[in-house]
């Protein structure tokens, strides 16, 4: 149903109607920016790297063509190449490395302190400083193993399990086959099951 | 099956994509199998932790500046000659219309003095020969019939159509005798024009 308003608002977008782009980048905007901030590690680069997304569907709104893809295919395909080519860019600056301080910082948007978090903490036992404080470690280590993976492995399985692409939708967003996009998700979470073994919760033990 | 292959198969089991042989088979290794069966677990716990990761939100100003970039795009694809024009844009617009509403006052003007002066007051503006007599005046431009065929008002009645031609072609009238201080040494024609322009008060009694 998403996608079809999305055709519709291109449509009407190649029509000449500018409200119908801004439409498309609020409805679209935060599933993109998760995508990329998830897979670069950092919310300036995510937030550049979405508007340049949209701005390069802005350009070729003219050249899409309802019906032959589906819209957030297009988006998302988009969106991995430009991931790719920053990935790049960055080796070749290599002054920049992914598990830094300011990606740590950036998983902590709030920059909340465990004294704000006991002020601000609700009675429920769910939300009690210390296990926010637990949640935080957790997503900070999630976070690091995602960007620890290899890039054929990360961009699979951020669309997988943080975008909620369904299979034929990622392996079209990557040109892949639909075995061999199943085959890297599977290998993807293999190793990020390796990665967060200390961070895990074993229930046998619990 | 051995537990490479059962590994393999962690996504699909969990997200019950194998058929009913397949989900036996995994099972019956899972159950005779400790390390792979711990290792689904944490298999399992890791991708719960995934999907519990929160989404990241867009800064507030992620639209302003979006509209921005893309203004920047837009001008970016211009060509180069819009490109130029592009910061004098609202000015040439404004002297573009201040320059059609001056051509369509002067047009209206036009029309109103060409109707209410020059066709309707042919006395208007006339040319007159300096120091000749009654008879030998001519009009300029020539006058015209009218349609009722009553005579020009500026035209003499009693002088014949060809000799009025003839007059206003060739006027024959006596070179003007100059003082003699101001005499000039070589005159080079023999009559002087004058243009006179009347308004309505000052043609009711002819000139």
């Amino acid at each position: 149903m998403m996608s079809d308003l999305d055709d519709e608002l291109m449509q009407r977008c190649q029509q000449g109607e500018t409200d119908a782009f801004d439409l498309i980048v609020r409805r679209n905007r935060a599933p993109l920016v998760n995508f990329i901030g998830r897979f670069l590690g950092d919310q300036n680069s995510a937030e550049d790297l979405a508007q340049e997304t949209f701005i390069r569907m802005f350009k070729a709104a003219n050249r899409y063509r309802v019906g032959t893809a589906k819209f957030s295919t297009w988006m998302y395909h988009i969106a991995s190449n430009l991931c790719k080519n920053e990935l790049r860019n960055r080796g070749r600056r290599s002054h920049y490395f992914i598990e830094n301080v300011s990606s740590e910082e950036y998983l902590n948007q709030d920059n909340s302190t465990s004294e704000d978090l006991i002020a601000t903490a609700p009675a429920d036992a769910a939300f009690q400083p210390e296990n926010q404080l637990v949640r935080k470690e957790q997503q900070q280590a999630v976070q690091n193993a995602i960007s620890k993976l290899p890039e054929r492995y990360r961009l699979p399985l951020i669309l997988r399990d943080l975008q909620d692409r369904c299979y034929e939708e990622i392996s079209n967003i990557l040109n892949l086959p639909l075995g061999t996009t199943k085959s890297r998700i599977n290998r993807a979470r293999l190793m990020l099951r390796d990665k967060l073994k200390d961070f895990v919760e074993e229930p046998w033990t619990a | 099956m051995d537990c490479v292959s059962v590994e393999e198969q962690f996504s699909a089991f969990l997200e019950d994509e194998l058929d009913y042989q397949a989900t036996k088979a995994f099972e019956a290794h899972l159950a005779n199998c400790e390390s792979c069966q711990n290792g689904f677990i944490l298999f399992r716990e890791s991708v719960n932790l995934l999907h519990e990761m929160p989404s990241i939100e867009p800064s507030p100003n992620f639209d302003t500046v979006l509209q921005t970039r893309l203004a920047d795009t837009q001008i970016e694809s211009m060509p180069r000659w819009r490109l130029l024009l592009e910061p004098m844009r609202s000015q040439l617009v404004w002297a573009l219309g201040g320059i059609a509403m001056a051509i369509g006052i002067c047009a209206i003007a036009g029309i109103y003095l060409y109707q209410n002066a020059i066709v309707g007051n042919e006395k208007f503006s006339v040319a007159r020969a300096e120091d000749t007599p009654n008879d030998r005046r001519y009009v300029f431009p020539p006058p015209r019939i009218r349609v009722d065929g009553s005579p020009p008002v500026n035209a003499s009645p009693s002088v014949p159509r060809s000799e009025r031609q003839r007059r206003v072609e060739f006027p024959t009238f006596k070179r003007p005798a100059f003082p003699r201080e101001v005499q000039p040494l070589r005159v080079e024609r023999n009559y002087i024009l004058q243009t006179v322009t009347y308004n309505d008060a000052s043609t009711t009694r002819g000139w």
